[in-house]
């Protein structure tokens, strides 16, 4: 049967919260941004009136104040969005018990089971979007489709407050059209290697040979082939409504099996750098790692990790990620598909007993380091700044860093179960 | 002397809306289910009974801002909201008021 999935995308998330609660705010500029913790203020989202004047997620405060007299910063208020994410989290449970998010502001959910009794994804998603909108006062963008390239590709299509319908009769109009970096995993290299041969839209990807595109970009040019192609087939996990956020993982399915341990350790990184970069913008630490593999024999395993301290540095997830890895995989089979995850999750304002043989500085260093990177991807697009392992890879890093385009979908299935709990 | 006046869903109401956080009397029963029974504008002021709940549900406020449980209420007569704002910061019970001064004439 053809799935019907949803991708729920809450518009400017923590703007719209303080928006909410600040209705003397109407109409001006406003930002969430600040970081008290550690004396970093960047703007981590403005709503729509900031953004047309030019206030960009992840600048520096100085920066946007100044392409935007007036603006109105307010410190980010981390609880109140907890808060609003498991809201928004009982109403899409209310449609299905397979709801994944990803972060607090936007999760997949796989409706197929619900359209006979509640309507067509259309009509669910309308319904999703006008009770968002009535109960909690925030505004969603969604997108329906059958697979959950699409569907978060539709929920990127038209925002705020809005429902895009991808299907098989449209998608070609839709979603071939767009250039091609609308797509996930397409970034800028890509871009220029495939402009090169005159490719410009995700159509032209569709329609290419996929062996001319695997020879040109290793296995990420299958993966782009397929996604292109709306025959993404990754699950939509399930997980516990009562619990909005336990864990931060990203994962994804490779049409083509990874064989080598470098291969593995690409994917990982970048994952790894996701979910850092996912976890600070929601302001948590973790101290479980996780890992899902799943072979070409569709079995997977699960292994977890606890590490000393609570985390939002990628290079520390990635190499606990990777040493669970090679303690765990032993290359029976190749695979097809990996998960990183962090789970154990704290504000990241709470204090935790600091292990003594590791350098707090050391550590606060390669935080900022993270930062830092995430920052001038931001503004300079993702290829601006690649780790010395990921330059010699092909490109499965991900287009755009920052808040609604980034993420590998995500493929955990029943590995992200084992952090529920 | 203004007079304030809870609010019901009138359209076209002048801003600002102020919120107004009020003492609220209310009653657990058995299942768990929250009953509010009355409110007071001020710690010592008048207590208004609640004759009547309608519905409640979640809901945003617009006017004062922010959400929580949204009972429709008819006291002394007259129709009126009042939400229940249950913030990890504190939870407590506030209403929709013209005017900045906790005054009602219900
Ligand atoms: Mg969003």
């Amino acid at each position: 049967m053809e799935r019907t999935i949803l991708h729920a995308d809450a518009n400017c998330f923590y703007a719209s919260v303080e928006m909410l609660h600040h209705p003397e705010y109407d109409g001006l500029p406003l930002a969430v941004g600040g970081d008290v913790e550690t004396r970093h203020g960047i703007i981590l989202t403005a709503n729509y009136i900031a953004k047309r004047r030019g206030v960009k997620t992840g600048s520096a405060l100085w920066e946007a104040e100044k392409a935007c007299p007036g603006l109105i910063i307010v410190p980010p208020d981390y609880e109140e969005y907890l808060r609003f994410s498991r809201y928004l989290r009982e109403i899409y449970g209310i449609y299905s018990d397979r709801v994944e998010s990803f972060g607090l502001d936007e999760a997949w959910c796989d409706v197929t089971d619900s359209t006979g009794i509640l309507g067509s994804g259309e009509e669910i998603a309308e319904e999703i979007r006008r009770k968002v909108k009535a109960e909690l006062g925030l505004t969603v963008s969604v997108g329906v489709s059958w697979n959950k390239i699409f569907a978060k590709f539709g929920s990127d299509y038209k925002k705020p407050d809005a429902v895009t319908v991808v299907d098989r009769e449209s998608y070609r109009t839709i979603v071939w059209r767009r250039p091609m970096d609308d797509l996930l995993y397409v970034g800028r290299a890509t871009n220029r290697k495939l402009s090169s041969f005159g490719m410009h839209t995700i159509g032209d990807i569709a329609n290419a040979d996929p062996d001319f595109l695997h020879t040109l970009l290793g296995k990420m040019g299958t993966t782009l082939y397929v996604f292109a192609n709306g025959g993404d087939r990754t699950p939509v996990a399930m997980e516990g409504t009562e619990a909005p956020i336990k864990s931060i993982g990203n994962g994804m399915t490779m049409p083509r099996d990874l064989t080598s341990n470098e291969e593995v350790r690409m994917a990982i990184y970048m994952l790894s750098e996701s979910v850092a970069a996912r976890l600070r913008e929601n302001h948590f630490k973790g101290r479980l790692v996780e890992i899902y593999v799943r072979d070409n024999d569709l079995s997977g395993i699960t292994r977890q990790h606890k590490i000393s301290c609570p985390t939002d540095i990628s290079m520390e997830i990635a190499e606990a990620a990777m040493a669970l890895f090679l303690a765990n995989y032993h290359w029976e089979r190749p695979i097809r598909g990996l998960c990183v995850r962090v789970g154990e999750l704290a504000a990241s304002a709470c204090p935790y007993q600091l292990n003594l043989f590791q350098s707090e500085e050391e550590r606060e260093k390669q935080r900022k380091m993270d930062i830092a990177v995430q920052e001038i991807r931001g503004r300079f697009g993702i290829e601006a700044v690649q780790r010395g392992l990921m330059a010699f890879g092909p490109e499965i890093t991900p287009r755009k860093r920052l808040e609604q385009t980034i993420h590998p979908h995500s493929y955990m299935e029943r590995g992200n179960r084992v952090m529920e709990g | 002397m203004i007079k304030g006046e809870i609010m019901m869903e009138e359209k076209g109401s002048e801003r600002p809306n102020y919120k107004l956080y009020v003492e609220v009397g209310a009653v657990y029963e058995p299942d768990g289910t929250m009953v509010p029974k009355y409110l007071r504008l001020t710690p010592d002021g008048e207590k208004f009974v609640i004759d009547h709940i309608y519905r409640a549900q979640r809901s945003a406020s617009r006017r004062a801002g922010g959400c929580g449980i949204c009972y429709s209420v008819r006291i002394r007569g007259k129709d009126a909201l009042l939400y229940y704002e249950d913030s990890p910061h504190a939870s407590r019970w506030f209403v929709e008021s013209r005017y900045p001064v906790p005054e009602a004439d219900f």
